[in-house]
C-alpha cells in the first residue's frame, strides 16, 4: 500500500481532484481520500529539491574531500586563498560535471551509430552470402544442365564400331578436364572390342535429375540403360547404370568435367580415380 | 571554446545514429529478403523432400527376418496412399514371406536426386542409387547396386512415400 500512495501525489501536484480521481481507481474506499491533502505539500517540494541538491551535494564533497587532507600538508597558503580557491574548484568541478553530463549523449550515440553500422554491415555480409542450390528453383538452368549430361552420356558412350572416331570425336566436344581422362579410361577397351565383334550400342538416359546447381557448377544424377547388339551374330544384350555426372560452364556452354560409375568393380574405379 | 563544438556534438552525433540505424534497418530488410523469398523456401522444399526420399528408400530396402513386424510398421510410417495401403492389405503374406527369406538386407542410398517437385500440390519424384547388402542366414553377405525411383506425398505429418520401385532396364 504504501508506494501505490506515493507514487501518484508527484505528477500531478497543481490539481488536487486529479488526484482524487487516481485515487479512486487504485483505493476505491472513500475513507483513503483525505490523506493526499495532507500528503500533498508535505511530498511535492521534497521530490524535486531533493534531485538538485543531491548534485550540489555531490559537487561540495567532492573539493571537500581532499581539501581537507591537503590543508594540514600546507599549512602556509590556506591564510591567503581559501574562499577563491573553493569557488573555483567549485565552478571548474560545476563545469566538468556539465562537461560530463554534456557529452555523455552524444558519445553514447556515436557509439551506438558505430555498433549499428557494425550490425549493418554483419547483415549485408550474410545478405552477399545467401548463395543456395538452385537445381530445380531456376528450372530453365536445371532444364539445360539435365539436357547437356543427357546430351553427353548418350553421344559419347553409343558407337557403331564402324565409325568409332565420331564418337570419340563427339565425346570430345561435351567434355572437359577431367572427364576427358575418365572418358578414355572407359572407352579403351572398346576401340578393340568394336571392330571385333561388331559392336553396335546405344546408350539411352531414361532418368535424369540435378542434384546441384550453384554459379557455374552442376552435378547431375543419370540412370542409363544400354543395348548392345553383336552385328557378328545378332545378339543383343541390355545393361544398366546409374552415374554422377558433374558439369561446369564455360563460355555459356555447360560441359562434362566429371563422371562417376555406381556399382563398377573395383578395377575400373581405381582407373577413373587416377584421373585429375 | 568548448561549447561551440558541445553545441554541435549532440545533432550531428543524433544524425550519425539516426543514419546508422537506417542503414542496420536497410542492410537486416535485405538479408532478411534473400534468405526469405519464394526461391529459398522451394529450394529448401527439395532438400527437405530429397532428405525423405532417401530416408525412405533406405528403410523400404532395410530389413531383418527377425524383426519383420517392426520393420513393417517402420515401412508404414513412412508411407501414405496407394503404398501404405499396399503394405497394410497384404501385411500378413508379406510378414511371412519376409520372415520365411530369412535374410537380412542392408541398404544405403550412395546418391539421389530430386527429379520433379510441385510443391503447391504437394508431389514429388525422387531417384536413387541404393546399395543393399543381402545377408542370408549364416551365410556370405552379397552387395549389389540398384536404382530406385519414389514418389512422395506431402501429408499432414511431413513427405511420405506414396510409390516405390525399381527401375528396371527398358525403360519400366
Amino acid at each position: 500500500m504504501p508506494p501505490i500512495r506515493r507514487r501518484p501525489v508527484p505528477t500531478p501536484p497543481t490539481t488536487r481532484p486529479r488526484v482524487a480521481g487516481l485515487r479512486k481507481r487504485t483505493a476505491p474506499q472513500h475513507v483513503v481520500e483525505p490523506e493526499p491533502a495532507v500528503e500533498l505539500p508535505a511530498e511535492v517540494p521534497a521530490e524535486p529539491t531533493a534531485v538538485e541538491p543531491e548534485n550540489d551535494a555531490q559537487a561540495l564533497a567532492d573539493p571537500a574531500g581532499p581539501a581537507e587532507p591537503t590543508e594540514p600538508v600546507e599549512p602556509v597558503e590556506p591564510e591567503e586563498e581559501p574562499t577563491p580557491r573553493v569557488a573555483e574548484d567549485e565552478r571548474a568541478d560545476e563545469e566538468s560535471s556539465a562537461r560530463r553530463s554534456g557529452w555523455a549523449l552524444p558519445v553514447a550515440l556515436v557509439v551506438l551509430a558505430a555498433l549499428l553500422v557494425g550490425l549493418g554491415a554483419w547483415f549485408q555480409t550474410r545478405a552477399g552470402q545467401v548463395s543456395y542450390n538452385r537445381a530445380l528453383v531456376d528450372s530453365a538452368a536445371t532444364t539445360e544442365v539435365a539436357g547437356v549430361a543427357r546430351e553427353a552420356v548418350e553421344k559419347s558412350f553409343s558407337y557403331n564400331f564402324a565409325d568409332v572416331a565420331a564418337t570419340e570425336k563427339a565425346a570430345a566436344e561435351l567434355l572437359t578436364g577431367k572427364a576427358q581422362c575418365q572418358y578414355s579410361a572407359i572407352f579403351e577397351p572398346v576401340r578393340a572390342l568394336a571392330p571385333e565383334q561388331k559392336l553396335v550400342v546405344t546408350v539411352k538416359v531414361v532418368s535424369s535429375g540435378v542434384t546441384s546447381l550453384e554459379g557455374d557448377r552442376a552435378t547431375a544424377l543419370l540412370f542409363v540403360d544400354q543395348v548392345t547388339t553383336r552385328t557378328t551374330d545378332n545378339q543383343s544384350g541390355g545393361g544398366m547404370a546409374m552415374m554422377r555426372v558433374g558439369a561446369r560452364r564455360v563460355d555459356d556452354r555447360w560441359k562434362i568435367d566429371n563422371m562417376e560409375m555406381f556399382g563398377q568393380g573395383g578395377d575400373r574405379s581405381a582407373e577413373l580415380a587416377e584421373c585429375r | 571554446m568548448g561549447t561551440g563544438v558541445r553545441r554541435w556534438a549532440l545533432p550531428v552525433a543524433a544524425v550519425l545514429a539516426v543514419l546508422a540505424a537506417g542503414y542496420a534497418v536497410w542492410a537486416g530488410v535485405s538479408w532478411w529478403g534473400a534468405s526469405s523469398s519464394d526461391s529459398v523456401a522451394y529450394a529448401r522444399e527439395r532438400d527437405e523432400v530429397l532428405r525423405v526420399g532417401q530416408v525412405g528408400i533406405a528403410n523400404f530396402t532395410t530389413l531383418d527376418y527377425r524383426e519383420v513386424d517392426r520393420d513393417l510398421d517402420r515401412w508404414l510410417d513412412t508411407s501414405t496412399g496407394a503404398l501404405r495401403s499396399e503394405i497394410e492389405s497384404d501385411r500378413a503374406v508379406r510378414a511371412k514371406q519376409l520372415a520365411d527369406a530369412r535374410t537380412v538386407t542392408e541398404s544405403r542410398v550412395l546418391d539421389a536426386a530430386v527429379t520433379e517437385l510441385d510443391d503447391r500440390a504437394g508431389r514429388a519424384r525422387v531417384i536413387a542409387v541404393v546399395e543393399t547388402s543381402v545377408m542370408p542366414e549364416g551365410g556370405q553377405s552379397v552387395k549389389k547396386v540398384d536404382r530406385y525411383q519414389t514418389e512422395l506425398t506431402r501429408t499432414d505429418a511431413g513427405w511420405k512415400l506414396s510409390a516405390l520401385g525399381p527401375v528396371r532396364a527398358g525403360g519400366a
